[in-house]
């Protein structure tokens, strides 16, 4: 039994980098895609150290911050992929080990039980992996593998003692979700007159668009611009710059170029 | 690439799979709902602590329904509290058998949101009988080595085969979970359900350790006050006297005589081994019943 721990373990490992100062990533495809949480992957490259203490270069290809997932592209030859297993069969009870640099301490392994798979109130209405493991920062990113060392989720937050894993099935879809999308490209804080602009991502709709951090978008809700986002290919938004006039911008979507991204398109974070 | 911890690992689910359907949630008021266990056909045994009111309990049962629960009964000192329902088709949980250190139990909950829920561990300290803080008399101390999440407290500690060794609670130790074990939580659950609470005798003296010589036996405990028509001002018992002995068996401190007032000794008539005046006196003391 503690032999297939250490086999089970050493297995993951090999599939676990070290994101410098962030945290864990998972090696999803044997073609170096890595997959990370999003708060783990907070710039557009990295440097990140594999488990035969190589040391390369990636590059963010996509990041959902609702989803806490990045996937990072780097260039490995035959990357030691790992195994991935439909996280909808999980059963609460079966065995646990998680995969990670906590406290930076490298390929850590810590062990536990399924406790659960469902949603937790407070954080939406997306399922969770429930482990009863004990993780630390560090941890994030990294792999969360059932008793065969198949990845069952990613690791990425502790509530109240509990892990809580991004479910592979969550990774899967985000992965497989087109490159492009919707969104609009901006961080916005609501203030007094509206939603101020705090970020604009290059190469955004928004940076296309002309829109300049310190703009106020007037006129609608957090919710409405979401829902407006969703439905529409052209965005009419209001808003303020500098002074009381309201000004106007027309923001296309969905560009030409971006409902077929090449195979190296990267993109910024955008929400 | 099945191993032999695949086949813990499935062993485990279905250990889980299986208790949990004698695991039920709780609603009565706490912030988040409590895990109880069908104890015996139509009783529901859960932490005392996490009820938050009498009335208007509701159990969620495992094959999804909700139903209205009739308190029977608290008893604090053991952080245990009987419900009772219609049970339905709920199987009643499998009795374990005796615990030993190092055995992996589970705790299994059943949580409003993701119905049943586990943590893994182990029996970390048994130890004798002991006495809680909150005053009642547990069987067996069993210390778990095991994470109770929120909304576990109540949930059923089995063992790798499935059978319960007893209810959880965090409320009994600051340092860890406690197990409630079978033969404290059959003994209370029984009481409970007949009468409604935990009886407990009654003599009606305050008393405080003393040293004594060796030779008279070392130690006692000397009544500082007695209560009017107690027990034991009925027995003769005044201030001064020094217990040496209860029921044959010799008395250090306040405890030792608690542990002879359990529920089964009221109405009995003990002897009492005192000192007085440097004589030994021999007082029978019929036992009354605490809050009676």
């Amino acid at each position: 039994m503690a032999r297939d721990f250490g086999a089970v373990a050493e297995q993951l490992r090999r599939s676990t980098v070290q994101v410098r100062d962030g945290g864990s990533g998972v090696i999803w495809t044997s073609s170096g895609m890595i997959v990370t949480n999003a708060h783990v992957a907070r710039s557009s490259r990295h440097t990140v150290e594999l488990w035969d203490c190589r040391v390369i270069q990636a590059t963010t290809a996509k990041r959902d911050r609702r989803r806490d997932l990045a996937l990072l592209r780097a260039d490995i030859v035959d990357a030691p992929a790992v195994r991935i297993r439909d996280s909808s069969t999980l059963r609460a009870g079966e065995i646990a080990l998680a995969v990670g640099n906590p406290w930076g301490f490298v390929g850590a392994l810590s062990t536990g039980m399924i406790h659960g798979y469902g949603p937790l109130r407070g954080l939406g209405r997306q399922n969770w992996v429930q482990a009863d493991v004990r993780l630390a920062p560090g941890n994030s990113g990294g792999p969360l593998a059932d008793a065969e060392g198949r990845v069952v989720g990613i690791n990425t937050m502790i509530a109240g003692g509990l892990a809580l894993a991004v479910p592979a099935n969550a990774v899967a879809s985000f992965i497989a979700e087109a490159n492009d999308r919707v969104s609009l490209g901006v961080t916005l804080r609501p203030v007094q007159p509206g939603l101020l602009i705090l970020e604009i991502a290059p190469d955004s709709p928004a940076a296309r668009a002309s829109l300049l951090p310190g703009d106020i978008l007037t006129g609608l809700s957090l919710d409405q611009l979401h829902d407006a986002i969703e439905r529409s290919e052209v965005l009419m938004l209001r808003f303020l710059r500098g002074d009381r006039r309201v000004r106007e911008v027309a923001i296309r979507l969905r560009s030409p170029e971006m409902a077929k991204p090449g195979p190296s398109s990267t993109r910024a974070p955008v929400i | 690439m099945p191993n032999n911890l695949t086949q813990l690992s499935d062993e485990l689910a279905a250990v889980v799979k299986r208790a949990g359907q004698s695991v039920v949630t709780i609603y009565a008021g706490g912030r988040v709902p409590s895990s109880g266990v069908h104890w015996k056909p139509g009783a529901i045994v859960t932490a005392e602590h996490s009820l938050r009111r009498d009335e208007e309990i509701k159990v969620g049962l495992p094959d999804g329904r909700v139903v209205p629960a009739d308190l029977a009964g608290r008893d604090p000192g053991s952080d245990l509290a009987v419900l009772k329902i219609d049970a339905g088709s709920m199987p009643v949980i499998a009795a374990g058998g005796e615990a030993h250190t190092g055995n992996i139990v589970v705790a299994v909950g059943r949580h409003r949101d993701i119905g049943v829920c586990a943590a893994l561990g182990m029996v970390s300290v048994i130890g004798p009988a002991w006495n809680t803080w909150r005053g009642g008399r547990v069987d067996q101390f069993l210390r778990l080595d095991v994470t109770l999440y929120p909304g576990c407290s109540g949930a059923a500690i089995v063992n790798a085969g499935g059978e319960a060794l007893g209810v959880a609670t965090s409320a009994l130790s600051r340092i860890a979970p406690v197990a409630v074990p079978r033969t404290t939580v059959d003994r209370v659950c029984g009481e409970l359900i007949s009468r409604g609470y935990i009886s407990r005798g009654y003599l009606g003296v305050g008393m405080q350790p003393v040293r004594l010589p060796e030779e008279l036996g070392g130690g006692g405990l000397i009544v500082l006050s007695v209560e009017k028509n107690s027990p034991a001002s009925k027995a003769g018992l005044v201030i001064g006297d020094i217990l040496t002995a209860f029921d044959g068996r010799p008395v250090r401190d306040t405890r030792d005589v608690q542990n002879v007032l359990s529920g089964e000794n009221i109405g009995k008539t003990l002897n009492a081994a005192i000192l007085r005046g440097g004589q030994r006196v021999d007082l029978p003391v019929t036992v009354g019943e605490k809050g009676k």
